[in-house]
């Protein structure tokens, strides 16, 4: 394709050393190539977790589309202060997830239980990178089998089925009281372990 | 603190997983935007909400959908250099159509408004609608198609309608960003039909530019539309539409 002429021409492996953030910049001014390296470097994680939150790779599929084409449309929205180009995308995945759930007539409860997912098509650790992501994948798996059971479960219906807490107060014959609380002290249980692991400080 | 704060303390979480369901969202957030202490309380749990992605099973997409996103991107970054800086120029002037062409392009002409709640559209300034035929310079025929924006709703804005080989691209200028918690969706409108949602959703770009591909068929079709809805989108319009291109 044509590069674009105004701009100053950096070779595909010149791209390949940019960081997430330059790339960015790039994409801003609307370089095919620069966006393509950021769905290299993000797209299995965004597809990981569309596929958790969906349950199918149809949807998960039409989710990780709409949102990585609705990151190359706004750009500009990517903001480095409020944190990694990584972060923004998988937020911007889990909306679009949970939007996707929402708008289906029926939400499906059995969808978010983690017997749901009956195709999975495991990753291969084609790089160290990717060894990498599944030790982390495994970390935080462990940190949130760690909770207790009923933390555990909000916030995996919560985050992955997409439900809101009055859904799962129902479901669970459960106050929304008692299931903001139980969300909240999870999530504190497992920053405290994050901090402990040194991820963030205490 | 107030008592308003200690209500807001256990929402925390559910704001983070993003369980919270309107309008207590709205509540919630108008009170972040008030509380130091909710906003550090919040700042602090954002890690985890980071780290729980990480806890999906990793799963790889085909490469079919990498295929079929670039396909668009890289449709649509030629479009914005093939046009770059000129978005908002008028095209030019009609020439005679070398061919008679059934179909929705096939009689060009200018309509003031849509019947059916769309009165109120104001048109584009200076009245410049029109249509024009013209080369795009590698043998193929390019038809566009100038866009009415509503003034009030984005003064200055300008746009039209990229029609090659096929594929039809809505390319914007001087346009506003949504509003706060709002995107931009196309619609397509057929004669005696609701406006049909499409899943073009869309920010502008910082320089008030957007391109954007319209997907699905636009034969038959008699207006492309854009409207500011919920992020996520809607089925039915939500607002006026503030740009419309007529194509009947």
């Amino acid at each position: 394709m044509p590069r674009a002429r105004s701009e100053p021409s950096v070779t595909p492996q010149g791209l390949r050393q940019l960081g997430d953030e330059e790339l960015m910049q790039l994409v801003q001014k609307g370089r095919a190539e620069a966006f393509e390296l950021i769905y290299d470097r993000h797209s299995s994680a965004s597809f990981s977790l569309a596929y958790r939150m969906c349950g199918s790779r149809a949807a998960a599929e039409d989710v990780v589309q709409e949102a990585f084409l609705s990151m190359w449309r706004s750009g500009s929205r990517y903001d480095r202060t409020r944190g990694s180009v990584r972060t923004w995308a998988l937020g911007i995945v889990h909306n679009r997830a949970i939007d996707s759930l929402r708008r289906s007539v029926v939400h499906d409860r059995r969808r978010a239980s983690d017997e749901g997912i009956e195709e999975r098509f495991e990753a291969r650790e084609r790089t160290d990178v990717e060894a990498a992501r599944r030790d982390e994948a495994r970390e935080v798996r462990t940190l949130l089998d760690d909770l207790p059971p009923e933390q555990c479960r909000v916030i995996e219906l919560a985050y992955f089925g997409g439900f809101t807490h009055t859904e799962i107060a129902a479901m669970l014959d459960t106050p929304v009281g008692t299931v903001k609380g139980r969300m909240r002290l999870g999530m504190e249980k497992m920053r405290g372990a994050l901090a402990r692991q040194g991820v963030v400080t205490p | 603190m107030t008592a308003d704060h200690d209500d807001f303390v256990d929402a925390q979480g559910a704001y983070l997983l993003g369980a919270l369901p309107q309008p207590e969202k709205e509540h919630f957030e108008a009170h972040l935007a008030t509380c130091a202490r909710c906003r550090a309380d919040v700042d602090a749990l954002l890690v985890v909400a980071d780290a729980l992605p990480s806890a999906a099973p990793p799963v790889e997409p085909s490469p079919e959908l990498k295929d079929r996103i670039m396909q668009v991107v890289r449709s649509e970054a030629e479009l914005l250099e093939a046009t770059g800086a000129q978005a908002d120029v008028v095209a030019p002037p009609p020439r005679p159509r070398p061919r008679a062409r059934p179909g929705w392009l096939g009689a060009l002409s200018f309509r003031p408004a849509l019947a059916g709640g769309m009165a109120a559209l104001a048109l584009l300034a200076g009245g410049a609608a029109g249509y024009a035929l013209r080369g795009s310079g590698d043998g193929e025929e390019a038809r566009t198609v100038r866009a009415s924006v509503e003034q009030g709703a984005a003064p200055g804005g300008a746009g039209k309608l990229v029609v090659d080989d096929g594929k039809a691209t809505l390319r914007l200028a001087r346009m506003p960003e949504a509003a706060r918690g709002r995107v931009w969706q196309m619609w397509i409108k057929r004669p005696r039909r609701a406006p049909e949602p499409t899943d073009a959703l869309f920010d502008v770009r910082r320089n008030g530019t957007a391109t954007v591909a319209v997907p699905g068929e636009l034969a038959g079709a008699e207006a492309v539309l854009v409207t500011s809805e919920p992020k996520g989108g809607s089925q039915v319009p939500t607002r006026q539409p503030v740009v419309e291109v007529s194509l009947t």
